[in-house]
């Protein structure tokens, strides 16, 4: 286990499950050819509250440090990576062969599966050889690192290549509980906070990711877990993206779902956790960014309602999103009259006195 | 305080009252709370997060989710938050001394071949000591099913969140709100929804508790688990696990048994006796003349008119004394004539048409070609009809004879059976049989013991009586004797001796000194030979020496985890009895 992992936020148990459920990543017997990156493409975004396209591409490295060890529960992203050693000038390589497509999109993001800023992932050369090629031409660049690989340090050679830097940071659960029994997370939430200090002492932007009803977690468990987190870390982040689990293939959360002991979560909570926690930030002077991207939505692997409505309660969540204005979200509460939010109500009841998973 | 009134199987009857004027009967219903609905009069326990000492009803106190805590360190009955761990891993949690929740059982069911180890695991865990709660789990539907595996206690949470979906429950699944309209006709709201469901499942938990009371429960899950292929599933899954189901199968009960579907070929009662038949019994040794008959719907068999026919034509043989009478019938396979007074021998009832299923046929193939390993029988007469012939001729001799060409009770037939008996007695060596119902009471015990017992049982011992009360009788007095309820030897402590030689069914009792020569309590048990089943007969050894001899009330794991309810039905007492 990397020396960056803190032992306190470690559930030995989940880990081991995590890590023998991930030796059937079928990648690790053959990650092919490591000059090609996995993925490549265009989008549409937002900048500082104004639409804009993005240039996403996806590099193929060695894999997240902590998913080598283990890892946490709910993460799928460890199927792509090549679980052997990618050098630097492959992922150079890689990236060159990306940045051929590139159409003078604003925002350019760059993932792997892992953190761009582990320096044994994506080595010091590679990192400043990649910002060096993006240059100047993209107003913002986003990647992505877990907390402990960010400090001065990291920064101070890539000070200078891009216009602006902008870093997603997992944070998932301001509940220490949850961060260890959970998902696994290896570090606890004081971990985000230092972290973004050290981003905004570069001026760096940071993308907070929260995970709504991570496993094992009940209904009433995630509204209240992702409304709390939300009113964490808000304070310390330009966005705060909330995530709902979806169930991805080769994870401890497939097999929990498998056994029939996980439901992802409901639409309704994703609603009602962004509208209790925006409202409660915002007193505490949050003006950024709140959103939530919903993958797999409507489907039994992704967050979802009764199937009736789940395209309403979507068009809400994207209009919110837009906008920014929590006033969608209130509206979606109100006007979209299903059935389920009965059925919603009486699971979250139910949660904390009936001692099982699946539909509670 | 928890009391077992009566078990069938897996399943229970227990009273639990764990405080003054609480009490509930298991299999129940919790009621965990919530704002949708209040809890009818008849609800005997609720789960509370916010528990108020209530009066006249059992509470039970969250202790909410591992990551958000409730009511830690609150008095009274609280159910411990579930710890995450492992997705394979199950979880049994402890709520006071007499109660055990099967965590996440809901999750676990929906997937049968991960629930059937699931289960016996964490039934299993909680001992039968302590009641189990299935989280989750149930519906009026399958409550029969979960009940004959072990569960004692469910829940309302499958109820109310089928109401809030629009679902009716009936026994036969789930009804939309059109379909319960057409049948019950009025407006169907989601208020009318809880009201029918809970009392669909206050009715069939009725059910299955008099079912269980009946010794019935086996047939009244066979009749619900033909809903729902995954309940079937799950049946079929458990009748292959023998250990557990048969672990707490009874060897007798006063009611009739059903076997009338595919399942019933595979229950574990039927199960054991042909095992038992194949593995432990000796057919009577002077045997040398196999005669295979059919069945008949009265049992036991020779109280049928059919039987009664048979018996004559064989009695009036002359040679009755070394003929070996074997019936062949399903799901039993073959039922010899010592046997046909023992369990589920005497009471089973089978759907006959004369036409053999397959799986049928392998069994009595099964247990045939078992028969004749055990004995090398110098004839075989067949008198059953043809079809049934078919299904066994290989494996008999070539110069095997068959007697029945039309019907077997019509008179040409019989007639047959007699001149074919005429003809061995003519052909066959003269022989003498000195003690055929003595030989018949060992191929008994061999059955009901094994073979090592049975010998030393009968070893100098003679017959005398008649069936159905036939008296085993040694040099030092009766050792003993079989009865019409039961079937089986009931056993003398002369008798039980031999069980305590040769170390099968004994109970050891704890230092005390036992008054009463009805009941021995399950409290007074120290141990018991964990293949004792309840209706066999048991040896009483304490401080290493025999005490007496009864009847088993409880299967064995009971008698060492339960602390109350009669144990053994105790017959006699030896030794320093008051």
């Amino acid at each position: 286990m990397s020396e960056k992992v803190d032992t306190r936020f470690v559930n030995p148990d989940l880990n081991a499950e995590a890590r023998k459920i991930r030796e059937r990543i079928a990648m690790r017997q053959d990650p092919g050819d490591l000059t090609e990156y996995i993925r490549c493409w265009s989008e549409d975004d937002v900048i500082d509250d104004h639409p804009c396209r993005a240039f996403v591409v996806i590099l193929k490295t060695r894999g997240c440090t902590w998913a080598l060890a283990g890892g946490c529960t709910m993460c799928g992203y460890a199927n792509e990576s090549a679980w052997s050693k990618v050098s630097e000038s492959e992922l150079v390589a890689q990236f060159e062969r990306a940045w051929g497509r590139y159409k003078d999109e604003e925002l350019v993001k760059i993932y792997t599966s892992g953190s761009f800023l582990d320096r044994h992932e994506v080595m010091p050369g590679a990192q400043k050889r990649i910002l060096a090629l993006i240059g100047e031409r993209p107003s913002k660049v986003a990647f992505e690192s877990l907390p402990s690989f960010i400090d001065d340090e990291t920064f101070l050679p890539l000070a200078g290549l891009v216009r602006r830097m902008e870093v997603g940071i997992g944070v998932e659960s301001a509940n220490d509980r949850v961060l260890r029994d959970s998902v696994n997370k290896g570090h606890g939430f004081a971990a985000f906070p230092k972290a973004a200090e050290a981003c905004r002492r570069h001026g760096v932007s940071v993308k907070a990711y929260l995970m709504a009803k991570p496993p094992f977690l009940k209904e009433s468990d995630a509204l209240v877990d992702a409304t709390r987190t939300i009113v964490a870390a808000a304070p310390h982040s330009n966005v705060v993206s909330l995530n709902p689990t979806n169930v991805q293939s080769n994870t401890v959360v497939d097999a929990l779902y498998r056994r029939g002991s996980y439901r992802p979560p409901w639409l309704w909570t994703i609603v009602q956790a962004l509208l209790d926690g925006r409202t409660e930030a915002e007193k505490a002077g949050f003006s950024g960014i709140l959103k939530s991207d919903v993958v797999a939505a409507g489907m039994s692997r992704g967050a979802h309602n009764c199937g009736t409505c789940d395209e309403d309660v979507g068009g809400y969540l994207k209009k919110y999103k837009a906008t920014q204005d929590k006033a969608w979200l209130a509206r979606c509460l109100a006007d979209v009259k299903c059935p389920c939010r009965r059925e919603w109500q009486l699971v979250r009841e139910l949660g904390p006195l009936v001692p099982a998973y699946g539909v509670l | 305080m928890l009391e077992v009134a009566f078990r069938d199987g897996r399943g229970r009857v227990a009273r639990w009252k764990p405080g003054e004027g609480q009490e509930l009967r298991s299999p129940g219903l919790l009621w965990p709370e919530n704002s949708l609905a209040s809890p009818p009069a008849w609800v005997q326990a609720v789960v509370t997060a916010a528990p108020t000492a209530r009066k006249g009803v059992i509470e039970l106190v969250s202790g909410g989710t591992w990551f958000y805590p409730l009511n830690e360190g609150a008095p009274g009955l609280v159910v411990p938050a579930p710890q995450p761990g492992p997705t394979v891993q199950v979880q049994v949690l402890s709520v006071g001394q007499e109660l055990a929740v099967f965590h996440d059982a809901g999750g676990w069911a929906t997937n049968p071949k991960n629930l059937a180890g699931a289960l016996v695991e964490a039934r299993t865990q909680a001992t039968p000591g302590r009641l189990l709660w299935a989280p989750a789990l149930g519906t009026p539907q399958d409550y029969a099913l979960w009940a004959y595996l072990g569960m004692d206690l469910f829940d309302v949470s499958p109820l109310l969140l089928a109401a809030v979906r629009g679902t009716a429950l009936s026994l036969d699944g789930e009804l939309s709100i059109p379909q319960a309209e057409r049948l019950f006709g009025g407006t169907w709201d989601v208020e009318r929804l809880v009201a029918h469901n809970l009392e669909e499942a206050r009715l069939e938990l009725e059910r299955v508790r008099s079912a269980i009371e009946a010794g019935t429960l086996r047939a009244l899950v066979e009749r619900r688990v033909y809903g729902r292929a995954s309940m079937v599933e799950v049946l079929r899954r458990f009748d292959r696990e023998h250990g557990y189901l048969e672990a707490a199968t009874p060897r007798n009960r006063a009611a009739t048994l059903p076997c009338m579907t595919a399942e019933s070929l595979t229950m574990p009662e039927v199960e054991a006796f042909r095992r038992r038949f194949r593995d432990a019994y000796e057919p009577p040794a002077s045997t040398d003349i196999l005669v295979l008959l059919p069945c008949s719907a009265k049992k036991p068999y020779k109280t049928s008119r059919s039987h009664r026919k048979f018996i004559e034509v064989l009695e009036n043989s002359g040679i009755r004394g070394r003929i070996h009478e074997v019936m062949v019938t399903s799901p039993l396979g073959l039922v010899s004539r010592e046997l046909e007074d023992v369990y589920p021998a005497n009471r089973y009832d089978v759907p006959v048409t004369g036409h053999w299923l397959r799986d049928e046929e392998a069994i009595v193939r099964e247990q045939l070609a078992a028969l004749l390993s055990k004995r090398p029988y110098a004839h075989v007469v067949v008198h059953m009809g043809q079809a049934t012939f078919d299904v066994v001729r290989d494996l008999l001799p070539e110069e095997t004879r068959h007697t029945s060409l039309h019907h077997p009770t019509s008179d040409e037939d019989l007639t047959r059976l007699g001149e074919e008996l005429a003809r061995l007695k003519a052909a066959l060596p003269a022989k003498t049989v000195p003690d055929r119902r003595l030989e018949d009471l060992r191929a008994l015990a061999s059955f009901q013991f094994g073979a090592t017992v049975a010998a030393d049982l009968t070893d100098g011992a003679r017959s005398h009586g008649r069936l159905p009360f036939l008296k085993l009788e040694g040099p030092e007095g009766q050792r003993g004797q079989t009865t019409p309820e039961r079937g089986v030897l009931s056993l003398t402590p002369a008798g039980a001796a031999a069980l305590v030689r040769h170390g099968v069914n004994r109970v050891f009792l704890k230092s005390f000194q036992i008054k009463s020569t009805s009941s021995l309590f399950a409290v007074g048990v120290e141990s018991c030979d964990p293949a004792v089943r309840p209706g066999d007969e048991v040896a009483l050894v304490q401080d290493g020496a025999l005490r007496g001899c009864g009847v088993a009330e409880m299967p064995a794991a009971e008698m060492t985890a339960l602390k109350r309810g009669v144990a053994v039905t105790v017959r006699h007492l030896t030794g320093g009895a008051a």
